[in-house]
C-alpha cells in the first residue's frame, strides 16, 4: 500500500559532505538556486540548455553528491518526464519532426537540471538546519509552523501506513482496483484523517501549555557571511549570463 | 501533481504563482493560531496519503484525494497542500521549484469546486455526492492542465498521440478510482464522525478540539 515512498520518507537522511556547497548558507543557496532554475525554465536553446545540465552534473559532483543519489531521484520522477518527451515527440506521427525532438529534449532538459540543483540545494545538509533558515526567510508565521509540524507528523503517519499496511498483508488483502479493495484503502484514508484529526486535540493543548501563540520559535539562523553573498552573486551572474547568450542566440 | 520545472512556459508559471499566493495569503489571514495543529496534522496525513500506490496492470497510480481534502478543509486547503507540494520538492524533489504555485492550483482549485458541489448537494446520498466531488475534482485537475499546458505551448495538443490526449487516456482510470475511494472515504468520517462533515467545520474542531 505505501510502497517504495513510505520507505524513502523513513531514509531521508542528508549525504555527510564537506564540500563547498555544504558550508553555502541555506537562505543565500535557496535564493540563488530559485534564481538559477527560473533562469534556466527562461531558455530556448536546446544547446545552451544541455551545456548547463552537463555544468550542473559537475557542479553536484564537486559537492560530493554520489551519482546513486541523483540516480534514484532522477528515477522517481522518470514516468511523468518519460510520458511529456515521448508524447511530445511522437505526438505527430513517426517519424518524430526535428522541432519536436529538439522540444521534448529541451523539456525534458530543462528538468532534469531542475531535479539535480533541487537535490544540491537539499542534500548538502541537514533538513533541520534547512528548515530552520527557510523559518527565517520573511515567511508567514503560520506557514513556518504547519511546515515544521506536518513534517514532523508525516514521519509519524507513514509509521501508521506501514502498520496499517502490515495488518492488511496479515489478512491477505488483495491490492487493486476491485470494488471492495478501494472500500479498503478508502477506510484506511478516513482512518487515518480521524487520528489525525482526535491527534490535534492533545496537540493543542500540550503546546498552548507551552505557551504556544500561533508563531513556532525556532532557533537563529546561520549567519550569511562574506563567501555566500559571493557564491550566490556567481550564480546570479552565471544566470545572466546565460539569459543573454540564449537571447543573443535567437534574435 | 507534480509538474517538474520547464515543462510549462515562465509566464504561465508566473500567473499561477501570483494566483497561488493570493490564494495561501488569504488561506493565512483566516487561520487562527488554534488552527495550526489541525491543519499541520491533516497536511502531513494527505501527504502521506499520496503515498499510497493502487496497482492498475502494469503500473500504479497514487491518490491525489482533492475532492477530499475540499470537503474536508476548505480555504486551509491553500495551506495544507502548499505544505504537502513543499514537503514533496525536500523529501523527494518531486514536482519543482518555479512549478509550486501551478501544482498548488492544480489541486486547490478542483478541491474548492469539489468541496462546494458536496456542501450543495444536500438531497444525493453521502456516497454519491462523495463520489461525484472526488471524480470531478480530477476531471477539472486535468482540464485545468490541459489549459496551462495549451498556453504554454500548442506542440502539447498537437496529433493523435499528444501529451493532451495521453493525459486525458491516463487520467480517466483515476477519477474512477478517485471517486469511489473519495465516497468511501467520506461515508467512513460520515458514519463515525459526521461532525467533520458539516460547514464551518475547521472552526468547530479547532473550538472543541484545539
Amino acid at each position: 500500500m505505501g510502497g517504495n515512498h513510505t520507505h524513502c520518507v523513513k531514509s531521508h537522511i542528508h549525504h555527510t559532505c564537506d564540500s563547498w556547497v555544504c558550508h553555502w548558507e541555506p537562505r543565500t543557496k535557496t535564493v540563488a538556486a530559485v534564481l538559477f532554475v527560473t533562469g534556466v525554465v527562461s531558455l530556448h536553446s536546446f544547446y545552451l540548455v544541455s551545456a548547463v545540465l552537463l555544468g550542473v552534473l559537475l557542479v553536484s559532483f564537486s559537492a560530493g553528491l554520489p551519482f546513486k543519489l541523483l540516480l534514484t531521484r532522477i528515477i522517481l520522477a522518470a514516468p511523468f518526464l518519460l510520458l511529456m518527451a515521448v508524447s511530445i515527440a511522437l505526438g505527430g506521427g513517426f517519424p518524430p519532426a526535428a522541432e519536436r525532438l529538439t522540444f521534448a529534449g529541451l523539456v525534458l532538459f530543462k528538468a532534469l537540471t531542475s531535479i539535480i540543483v533541487m537535490t544540491v540545494l537539499l542534500k548538502t545538509q541537514p533538513i533541520d538546519r534547512y528548515f530552520n533558515g527557510l523559518a527565517h526567510m520573511k515567511l508567514p508565521p503560520v506557514i513556518v509552523t504547519v511546515l515544521f509540524l506536518a513534517h514532523r507528523y508525516v514521519y509519524l503517519f507513514s509509521d501508521q501506513l506501514a502498520n496499517t499496511q502490515r495488518a492488511l498483508a496479515a489478512r491477505l488483502f488483495q491490492p487493486g482496483i476491485k470494488k471492495r479493495s478501494l472500500a479498503v484503502y478508502g477506510e484506511a484514508a478516513g482512518g487515518l484523517l480521524l487520528k489525525a484529526v482526535d491527534r490535534s486535540d492533545s496537540v493543542y493543548r500540550a503546546m498552548a501549555a507551552r505557551g504556544f501563540d500561533g508563531i513556532l520559535r525556532t532557533g537563529p539562523p546561520l549567519s550569511i557571511r562574506k563567501r555566500d553573498y559571493l557564491k550566490c552573486g556567481t550564480v546570479l551572474l552565471v544566470t545572466t549570463v546565460l539569459i543573454l547568450l540564449d537571447w543573443m542566440w535567437f534574435v | 501533481m507534480h509538474i517538474a520545472d520547464g515543462v510549462l512556459s515562465l509566464p504561465v508559471v508566473g500567473a499561477a504563482a501570483a494566483v497561488a499566493g493570493g490564494g495561501i495569503l488569504y488561506a493565512v489571514k483566516k487561520t487562527k493560531a488554534e488552527e495550526v495543529p489541525l491543519i499541520s496534522l491533516l497536511s502531513g496525513a494527505f501527504f502521506v496519503f499520496a503515498l499510497i500506490s493502487i496497482p492498475i496492470g502494469p503500473t500504479t497510480v497514487h491518490p491525489l484525494l482533492a475532492g477530499l481534502l475540499g470537503i474536508i478543509l476548505g480555504m486551509q486547503a491553500f495551506i495544507a497542500v502548499i505544505i504537502g507540494l513543499v514537503l514533496h520538492v525536500l523529501l523527494f524533489q518531486h514536482g519543482g521549484l518555479t512549478t509550486l504555485g501551478v501544482n498548488l492550483i492544480l489541486v486547490v482549485i478542483p478541491a474548492l469546486m469539489a468541496g462546494k458541489l458536496f456542501y450543495s448537494m444536500k438531497r444525493l446520498p453521502v456516497f454519491a455526492r462523495a463520489a461525484l466531488a472526488g471524480g470531478l475534482a480530477v476531471v477539472s485537475c486535468v482540464l485545468l492542465l490541459i489549459i496551462l499546458l495549451l498556453l504554454s505551448d500548442p506542440v502539447y495538443g498537437e496529433g493523435t498521440f499528444s501529451t493532451i490526449n495521453i493525459l486525458a487516456i491516463a487520467y480517466m482510470p483515476l477519477a474512477a478510482v478517485e471517486a469511489l475511494l473519495t465516497g468511501f472515504a467520506v461515508n467512513f468520517l460520515y458514519k463515525t464522525r459526521p461532525e467533520l462533515l458539516q460547514k464551518d467545520r475547521m472552526k468547530e474542531l479547532s473550538e472543541n478540539g484545539g
